[in-house]
């Protein structure tokens, strides 16, 4: 955290801020809604009819972002996984003409979209934590029932993935795990696996909702927030570069 | 069937924040385990179809469960909206989400029917619910459009690309879309003999 002020600003956008109380605050990071409007922009765009041509400017706002965030790995594994997906969407059925191929082709097309959108996606997972989220989202009035139950996926999703991980450690210890098992058998083995699963997620369940109810979850008065979601010059350039990329799109006709 | 209407409980759209917790609860455990099956179609493209499969019945479980715990009606819409919002964020296209409402608010009227406790209906409902999967692939139709006429399939010569064509035929891809709903009665009764088999014993129904 105190090695930021050292470090490069790329593009001069990171302006270090002071340390928030509880460090809960992200240091120059985007708004949750801007980060939301981005990606809904870039979905409804790419998934649309015709959308193949808008990937190269989600996948570069994905890369940006990366940057921005300094998710090396990010920065490079996402063109790495596009161009993957792009060589079997475009190359494979080159191969031979066998429709088969055209359709593993077709599916690999659709796989490099949900890539370009899942760039932008993977940043605000990174960056956006569930408390700034529903803070944003209860700014934008969406009603709480759908705030409070959110925010409780939002907080359960980590707690049940851990929860997986043991299950499969110990399928494993048991020799049940694997691929070949599971091709084999499919309902046995999602049997073993859901079971377990579900028992210890519900365990932690209770565990969480009484604490939640005891902090007063949704509860009537209206809850504030530490750091109340706002738009900053971060926001402003984020925007631009995207209406940048949308344009440069429209304007070349993208590719394909 | 026709006395059970007469003692109609009474329509409480009120949720208690019990009830919304339990909702995050479940839509967590739901994302999680498709996600997890869902994590086959990293195998190859062609696995695409079978890992949704795949998390279309092993979703069943968890939703079965939470369908023990729905009280009010809307339950399961909300179960849809953020279900279907946490989807979205993660780059399923935007159709999943007006899909997702309409199975659900179907799903609704199915469990409203048996009164929230009929568990033959029950099952129905989890199938009807689960027919939001079919948005997923919903770009395909279009897409297909798109990679048909891609200068790369240029090269391909015309009979190549009506062998395609016929393939992936708008039928092929209808009838994925009508076998979420088999898939998901599938899961539904999967998930309801699993109930009995382990939960109810444990306690946890």
């Amino acid at each position: 955290m105190s090695g930021t002020q050292w470090q490069l600003n790329p593009a001069g956008l990171r302006r270090p801020t002071p340390a928030a109380p509880g460090g809960s605050a992200v240091r120059g990071a985007l708004d949750p809604r801007t980060g939301v409007v981005i990606l809904l922009a870039a979905s409804i765009a790419i998934m649309g009819p015709g959308g193949i041509r808008y990937v190269p400017a989600a996948l570069a706002a994905g890369v940006l972002l990366a940057l921005y965030e300094r998710a090396w790995r990010r920065a490079i594994g996402l063109p790495a996984a596009a161009v993957a997906a792009a060589v079997v969407a475009y190359l494979l059925p080159r191969l031979a003409p066998w429709p088969v191929l055209g359709i593993v082709g077709v599916t690999a097309e659709f796989t490099l979209r949900l890539v370009a959108v899942g760039g932008i996606a993977a940043h605000l997972a990174q960056t956006v934590t569930p408390t700034r989220f529903t803070a944003a989202l209860r700014s934008a009035r969406v009603p709480s029932a759908f705030t409070v139950s959110g925010a409780v996926m939002l907080r359960f999703v980590p707690t049940i993935l851990a929860e997986a991980k043991a299950v499969r450690d110990a399928m494993r210890l048991r020799g049940l795990g694997g691929l070949p098992a599971m091709l084999r058998r499919p309902v046995r083995s999602i049997e073993y696996f859901i079971v377990p699963l579900m028992a210890s997620s519900l365990r932690s369940a209770e565990d969480l909702s009484a604490s939640a109810l005891l902090r007063g979850l949704g509860s009537q008065p209206r809850p504030t927030s530490i750091h109340p979601p706002k738009f900053g010059l971060p926001d402003v350039v984020a925007l631009l570069g995207a209406m940048l990329l949308a344009g440069a799109t429209v304007l070349t006709g993208g590719w394909g | 069937m026709t006395t059970e209407t007469l003692n109609n409980h009474r329509i409480d759209f009120k949720m208690s924040p019990r009830d919304l917790i339990n909702i995050g609860i479940f839509g967590a455990i739901y994302i999680v385990t498709i996600g997890i099956f869902n994590a086959l179609e990293f195998i190859g493209p062609a696995m695409t179809l079978v890992s949704s499969w795949a998390s279309i019945i092993a979703a069943g479980v968890p939703f079965m469960l939470f369908l023990t715990r729905v009280k009010h009606p809307g339950m399961v819409t909300v179960f849809a909206v953020i279900v279907n919002g946490f989807m979205l964020l993660i780059g399923s296209p935007p159709v999943t989400l007006v899909i997702g409402l309409v199975a659900a608010a179907v799903a609704e009227a199915v469990l409203y029917a048996g009164r929230y406790r009929s568990r033959k209906l029950s099952v129905i409902a989890y199938a009807v619910f689960s027919t939001w999967f079919a948005g997923l692939f919903f770009p395909m139709y279009y897409a297909r459009q798109d990679f048909l006429t891609s200068p790369y399939m240029k090269g391909m010569g015309d009979d190549y690309v009506r062998q395609l064509d016929t393939l992936l035929s708008p039928t092929v891809l209808a009838a994925f879309d009508v076998s979420t709903l088999l898939f998901g009665l599938i899961g539904g009764a999967l998930g309801l003999r699993l109930m009995n088999k382990h939960f109810r014993k444990a306690g946890l129904v």
